[in-house]
């Protein structure tokens, strides 16, 4: 669903060079599994594939996420995907949207698309969905994502 | 950003709109904005209907208030239309909209370029959120990928915070999910992949994804993850 909003978003050869391009790492092909290539699969889409995990949200910023994939899905777009082991061979997984705003500067492009396969839960209770989206948005601020996304751009 | 970061955990412990607009001036200086200011709508396009909170210049407040304008605003527009990306914008956002004059109104109040973004709060409310500032210091495409970088997380946090503050005590809505679409959304939330709620529950894998995608349709959310913090937290599973 998420590669169909890109490429309804930006169709053309840009959105087919990404796909070929976007590789995700071993833990992503592991915990995914199954026959499709992986270079078919952009970060939303294999994040649909882990299994949820439930986490303090205490814990969250204390994961050490670390680079699994990050491609171009348009000439200024991107997708990435970043994931961080857990104990009981789980795996925390975050994918989020960039863009560029100008030539070599990237920021997320939509708080809302934030994503991930964790159910956060805090001492409160359940989190919310707003509380959950700045959860987020602080774990892929703390991230060195930008130099991924550089990366998966020159080589789109 | 761990300045930004360090503002955004003040945003967090805010008790009251002034506390929220005090933290909110702070971030805003940090972020080399003037103005920063928010508030929650009922709809997702619309004027101000509960809370309003921040700084706007004295000078400017009226006109702000001014809700005859919100509809020819290009950017509340692209705001709404794109809810959750932020739109950063200037003079030529208005001038090419043909809305000049609505900027140049602005302008004299220190408001000549800035960000703005709509973000989703419980049960189908909307925050409006915007920070300005004047052109006359201008900003490196490095200082922009900072200010927009910044501008997103206390976006993300005021959002959290407006929710908590002015409605966290406000009675639940009522479930919209159906009896099995609840059931699929439970034992998604606790870990089970789709084959296995399939035989949990009896039905096909097909069948348990269909419903993931009609569940996060109807919650208006993007993917399961998203569909359980709303739903959890809602108490609806």
């Amino acid at each position: 669903m998420w590669a169909g909003d890109c490429e309804s978003e930006r169709p053309g050869a840009g959105t087919v060079r990404a796909v070929r391009r976007c590789v995700p790492s071993s833990k992503a092909r592991a915990v995914r599994g199954g026959p499709t290539p992986p270079a078919r699969r952009l970060p939303f889409d294999l994040l649909e594939e882990f299994q949820m995990v439930k986490l303090s949200a205490d814990q969250l910023t204390t994961l050490p996420f670390h680079h699994g994939c990050s491609c171009s899905v348009a000439p200024h777009e991107g997708q990435a995907l970043w994931v961080a082991d857990l104990p009981g061979s789980r795996v925390a997984a975050i994918a989020f949207p960039w863009t560029a705003i100008a030539p070599g500067q990237l920021v997320i492009s939509d708080l809302q698309l934030l994503n991930s396969n964790l159910v956060l839960i805090e001492e409160g209770g359940p989190i919310s969905l707003a509380g959950y989206l700045s959860r987020m948005a602080l774990v892929v601020c703390s991230l060195p994502w930008q130099k991924e996304a550089r990366k998966a751009r020159l080589h789109s | 950003m761990s300045g930004i970061i360090q503002l955004c955990e003040r945003v967090c412990t805010a008790k009251t709109a002034d506390d929220l607009t005090a933290s909110l001036v702070a971030a805003a200086e940090e972020l080399e904005f003037e103005v920063a200011n928010g508030f929650v709508r009922e709809r997702r396009s619309g004027p101000c209907a509960h809370h309003s909170f921040g700084f706007v210049p004295p000078s400017y407040a009226t006109m702000h208030k001014d809700q005859s304008k919100f509809g020819r605003d290009p950017v509340i527009a692209r705001t709404v239309a794109d809810a959750g990306r932020p739109v950063v914008w200037g003079q030529q956002t208005y001038v090419s909209a043909g809305q000049g004059d609505l900027w140049e109104e602005m302008a004299p109040h220190g408001l000549q370029r800035g960000i703005a973004i709509v973000m989703p709060l419980a049960q189908g409310r909307w925050l409006a959120f915007g920070a300005e500032s004047s052109i006359s210091k201008s900003l490196t495409p490095a200082s922009l990928e900072r200010q927009v970088t910044g501008f997103m997380l206390l976006a993300a946090y005021t959002a959290a915070r407006t929710e908590e503050m002015f409605f966290g005590a406000s009675a639940k809505a009522a479930s919209p999910l159906s009896e099995r679409q609840r059931e699929v959304l439970a034992w998604t939330s606790k870990g089970k992949s789709a084959w296995e709620v399939g035989r949990i529950l009896g039905i096909a894998e097909s069948t348990v994804n269909q419903h993931l995608q009609a569940i996060t349709k109807l919650l208006d959310v993007r993917g399961k993850a998203q569909a359980v913090a709303v739903a959890t937290s809602s108490g609806w599973i």
